[in-house]
């Protein structure tokens, strides 16, 4: 049994208005705990729809979702603690903070789910801050007084807080620096590991995704296009492409490969491990027989060596690979 | 590191008209009750040809936006002079021509769009400017043509999606008949085919119209289409050239928290192991062909 399962959910928007959209429709997932989740589709798939269903923000038109093995609608009453438990870090958080100090918004869920003993409050809200890479020295400022960088990851810390089973953070890292994104990036993955939380982290950057997801979740038009381990999802960069996203770049270099004639693994998403293939590739055909670097898919079959095989049918040149 | 590959003097504008040029521009914000001043550009010089396709890149708060904000008088230097097209942008009497010289376009097209149909979106800053209905009517197709918007402009601007809402903020601009435009993170905000489509248009702008562009951003990839690369850090340039020559100084750029395209940072890696690969590779397509054709050649030694 996973910590959080959806079984034919549904949700419509707008029902019995002339705009009823159809924003999900029969979504059965399952995530287990302690798993990484990187959810991915393009604007209107329904990934924002659906983060808001797994925490109890919005009510499914039909289907379910168990957390822990339990409808969170069974007592409609009692869904405020379902957002305890599965914390949602919105797009954009930063917007949302409001108290007079950084130390104040963080203690603003703990507050609310019923921790009155002070120590342990304040234990909470230092843990929560050093989790998101927050200073001692931030918690006592105005958080409008803190940088954008800073802001946001005051708004994560305020979820973590809560101490929720499942952490989902939409766009966390839309419109930062590469520094800023990767500290934030980096305490998420810290955070997972410490607390073996379960994490789903909806972005658009298909490198973030393919640096610290799991699986991935494909959504397109409100159906699940594909949930997969991250290595499988990255190989289908046309189908991906199709539906309004793309793979990472270093992917798109394999795929480049392939499609010039090169017998080259897909399935590489990560630089690290396409520093190696990409060796392994060179050091295999170093002794090959000259091939022009222009045109190598044209080259006479008989000039490549035996693993260079340029048998593949779509290895066409002139093919389409973005 | 204090490597620079051009000096950063206004002499880069020799072999063409210079559209915008910054001369040794500081910039303070004013001090308020909480807070001194506080100095953010500390003498930057820099200038953009006419036509040209400049990326400026830098982390936050690195002085990059407020140097966009002085290309249209958004902000005034407190040393230093900025001129637009020639014009002084200290001179008040000109503010009407610098802003109708250089447009602007923000991060979050929901704050740029203000009517209920694209068209009349498209059509406000003409309006404004005073343009004849009977010129409109051309302006404004155009510019949505040119923006491939054109067969939704009858549509309702917040239905659209954030690729199409921010193309129809940049037409708006485009039918003002701006000499450049100044471009503030305009693809953060939107996925994969949102910024390919936000891409796919400055390109337009550029190659189409000779619109000089310059183009803030944090994606490398799409910094590797410029012209020329600008990075800033802490308020003064830090490095210019060409994309390929930028993102060589993989370590520096690194110590700046800046990234290199991936594709760039494979060929720099097999280039360092000795492979015989270009140190120009910017795009996918040109890895894939570099280690290719390495892999023809022998080891280098």
């Amino acid at each position: 049994m996973g910590i959080i399962e959806t079984h034919d959910l549904r949700f419509v928007y707008g029902k019995g208005t002339p705009f009823e959209k159809v924003a999900l429709d029969d979504v059965s997932i399952s995530i287990e705990q302690g798993e990484f989740i990187g959810v991915i589709g393009h604007t209107g798939s329904g990934k924002s729809t659906l983060v808001q269903l797994l925490n109890g923000l919005l009510r499914p038109a039909s289907g379910e979702v168990l957390l822990g093995g339990n409808d969170i609608w069974a007592k409609p009453k009692k869904i405020r603690n379902v957002r305890f438990e599965v914390g949602l870090v919105f797009q954009y958080p930063e917007y949302q903070l409001f108290e007079e100090t950084v130390y104040k918004d963080i203690a603003f869920g703990p507050t609310n789910k019923g921790i009155k003993d002070k120590e342990e409050l304040d234990r909470i809200i230092r843990t929560a801050a050093e989790f998101a890479g927050l200073k001692e020295s931030l918690l006592e400022k105005s958080p409008f007084d803190l940088s954008g960088g800073e802001k946001r990851r005051a708004a994560i810390a305020g979820v973590i807080a809560m101490q929720p089973k499942v952490l989902i953070l939409d766009e966390p890292t839309a419109g930062l620096d590469p520094k800023g994104r990767d500290r934030i990036l980096d305490r998420i993955r810290a955070y997972r590991e410490k607390t073996g939380s379960t994490v789903l982290l909806v972005s658009h950057s298909m490198e973030d995704i393919a640096r610290v997801a799991d699986r991935v979740l494909v959504m397109n038009h409100g159906k699940v296009e594909m949930f997969d381990q991250t290595k499988n999802i990255f190989k289908h960069g046309e189908r991906l492409a199709e539906i309004g996203l793309r793979v990472p770049q270093v992917t798109q270099v394999f795929l480049e490969l392939k499609r010039l004639g090169a017998d080259v693994r897909t399935d590489v998403y990560t630089m690290e491990f396409a520093k190696g293939v990409a060796m392994d590739f060179l050091k295999r055909t170093e002794a090959a027989p000259g091939i022009p670097a222009e045109k190598p898919a044209v080259s006479p079959a008989g000039t490549l060596r035996e693993e260079a095989r340029p048998d593949d049918t779509d290895a066409t040149e002139g093919g389409d690979a973005q | 590191m204090e490597e620079k590959l051009t000096p950063p003097s206004a002499s880069s504008g020799e072999d063409g008209i210079q559209q915008i040029s910054l001369q040794d521009v500081y910039f303070e914000y004013e001090s308020t009750d909480e807070a001194p001043p506080k100095e953010v550009l500390h003498g930057v010089s820099l200038s953009v040809r006419k036509g040209e396709f400049v990326a400026l890149l830098g982390h936050n708060g690195s002085g990059k936006s407020t140097i966009a904000k002085h290309m249209n008088a958004i902000l005034l230097p407190s040393g230093g002079k900025v001129y637009v097209a020639g014009m002084d942008t200290a001179d008040e009497n000109l503010l009407t021509d610098i802003r109708r010289t250089v447009g602007m376009v923000f991060q979050n097209p929901d704050n740029q769009l203000v009517a209920t149909i694209v068209e009349e979106d498209v059509a406000f800053g003409p309006e404004n400017l005073g343009i004849p209905s009977a010129e409109m009517r051309q302006l404004v197709d155009d510019a949505l043509k040119a923006v491939g918007m054109y067969e939704y402009r009858r549509h309702a601007p917040h239905k659209l999606s954030g690729g199409q809402k921010q193309r129809v903020a940049i037409a708006g601009i485009i039918a003002m008949r701006p000499k450049c435009i100044v471009f503030d993170e305009p693809t953060a905000m939107l996925d994969p085919r949102g910024r390919q489509e936000v891409m796919d248009a400055i390109d337009n702008l550029v190659k189409k119209l000779g619109i000089t562009v310059v183009l803030i951003t944090h994606y490398m990839d799409e910094a590797a289409k410029a012209d020329r690369v600008i990075i800033i850090n802490d308020g003064r340039l830090l490095m210019e050239g060409k994309p390929n020559e930028v993102f060589s100084h993989i370590d520096m750029l690194r110590e700046h928290h800046l990234d290199v395209p991936q594709a760039t940072e494979l060929a720099q890696y097999l280039r360092s192991e000795g492979y015989d690969i270009p140190d120009d590779v910017l795009t996918p397509e040109e890895c894939a062909r570099a280690i290719l054709g390495a892999r023809a050649g022998s080891k280098k030694e």
